[in-house]
């Protein structure tokens, strides 16, 4: 990428709107170019200040506004719902009541029955696969451009909620790029790009227990314990810690990938 | 039990604080901002319905938020500081500017640059054209992404990419020159027009 191009790209980079090939050879220029790195520099601090002065301190969010008007609504509704039911005759409102009866009877039959929630045929680590492979091919963009792991947990905190707490990387051959937050199973969660030997890995954090991993094999070595899958070409590791799950997925190998979890074995 | 009011609840409820740093924005004074808000909510319930494919995205209320704030910078412009632009006017804001899309950035010195950043960057926001500043308003107080903000103004992502470029090349070029006239007022303090920190 030639520096040109590097700044036609810049803002949208910065924004986290390239797709993930473009961020990696934007990404890739700014590390040996001063110049262009100097200059996404300052626009960053333009941004960070941008996002101070447009969101001042003292614009705390009036929260009473949604309960006020909701309590407004739901008054307006109540009126309106009871005025209704009233114009039907007595004998079409107990033949109301007794089809809601019924109605909840054969509901509650079916939740306690435990009807098939969606996703139930995936495993937990099919879904990473298909995650990332969706991210690849739908070319999503990254919300957050950073290969500070410390700058992208704490956004990812802000944003899902969740401990993402991205290792510190011991060696340049793996690189985080970005991050952005999604959902699994309908769960908000942490999600990381890195690059391990210029190929892409993902890495994925949300609130969880070893019951989300039951499919997958077990590994206990040096007192620790992490789970492992392949699918579909890929290899998935993970582990839980304080109910968190994380887990990395790409084609590398599990030792590789365990990195991104911080359990690398030494040496 | 009212689940349509509950599900409409729940879809707002995290979108208040963007929004609300949105009205801040658009509107003139925080009273201002918080009516822009609250009839803001009341339009969108109104028109709320699970099956409507746009009610369930952050985007439709914040199209909603920058109708209130057209209506009433037509009816009342004196409570309304950002004035949506539709696309014709906008589209003029940015080819008058399409000379030089992709010239280089203007030469900033890093150290003098953040030491004057906070206090003039409010100062270069205010002086960008308006639709100009509203698309950075869009990205940075509503944290909107490009499609979102497509959707916003009804436009082509692509053509939000390059809007943003050019707003962002604009405040750059605003700030610099900022930077310029402080370094000349701290050479020769005393020079006329140079005092204050306006």
């Amino acid at each position: 990428m030639t520096c040109f191009e590097a700044r036609e790209y810049l803002f949208a980079f910065l924004d986290g709107e390239l797709d993930a090939p473009l961020s990696i050879e934007l990404q890739r220029h700014l590390e040996h170019c001063p110049e262009c790195a100097r200059e996404a520099e300052i626009e960053r601090s333009i941004r960070r200040q941008l996002g101070t002065v447009l969101n001042p301190q003292d614009a705390t969010a009036p929260q009473d506004a949604l309960a006020r008007v909701m309590a407004q609504i739901r008054s307006a509704e109540g009126r309106a719902r009871r005025s209704v039911w009233r114009r039907f005759p007595l004998h079409v409102r107990l033949l109301g009541l007794a089809a809601a009866v019924l109605l909840l009877a054969v509901g509650g039959w079916f939740a306690l029955r435990g009807g098939p929630r969606p996703e139930a045929n995936q495993s937990f680590a099919d879904l990473l696969v298909a995650d990332f492979q969706h991210f690849l091919e739908a070319g999503k963009s990254l919300q957050l451009q950073s290969s500070d792991p410390k700058e992208a947990s704490t956004w990812l905190l802000e944003r899902t909620h969740v401990a993402a707490a991205l290792p510190v990387m011991q060696h340049d051959r793996c690189k985080l790029v970005g991050a952005r937050s999604c959902k699994v199973s309908g769960r908000p969660a942490a999600f990381a790009f890195y690059e391990i030997g210029g190929e892409p890995a993902s890495f994925v954090a949300l609130a969880g227990s070893d019951a989300d991993l039951h499919e997958m094999q077990m590994v206990s070595e040096g007192g620790r314990t992490h789970w492992v899958d392949r699918c579909r070409g890929h290899t998935i590791v993970a582990c839980i810690t304080d109910g968190i799950v994380r887990a990395a997925v790409g084609r590398m190998s599990e030792q590789e990938l365990l990195s991104l979890l911080g359990m690398a074995h030494e040496g | 039990m009212n689940s349509l009011a509950s599900a409409f609840e729940a879809f707002v409820a995290p979108h208040v604080r963007r929004l609300w740093a949105l009205a801040r924005q658009y509107a003139r004074t925080p009273e201002d901002a918080a009516d822009l808000v609250q009839e803001t909510f009341l339009r969108a319930w109104r028109n709320f319905s699970p099956t409507h494919e746009m009610a369930y995205r952050r985007a439709w209320l914040v199209v909603i938020l920058r109708n209130v704030a057209t209506d009433w910078g037509r009816a009342e412009r004196r409570r309304i500081r950002v004035t949506p632009l539709d696309d014709a006017e906008l589209t003029e804001v940015i080819l008058a500017d399409a000379t030089q899309p992709f010239a280089p950035l203007p030469a900033m010195d890093e150290a003098r640059f953040r030491e004057f950043l906070d206090d003039r960057l409010v100062a270069a926001l205010d002086a960008l054209p308006a639709g100009f500043r509203e698309v950075i308003v869009l990205s940075v107080a509503g944290e909107l992404n490009y499609r979102e903000i497509a959707e916003v103004l009804d436009c082509p992502v692509g053509t939000v990419m390059s809007r943003i470029g050019r707003a962002r090349r604009a405040l750059r070029e605003r700030l610099a020159d900022h930077a310029a006239k402080g370094r000349h007022c701290s050479q020769s303090s005393g020079t006329p027009g140079c005092g204050g920190s306006s």
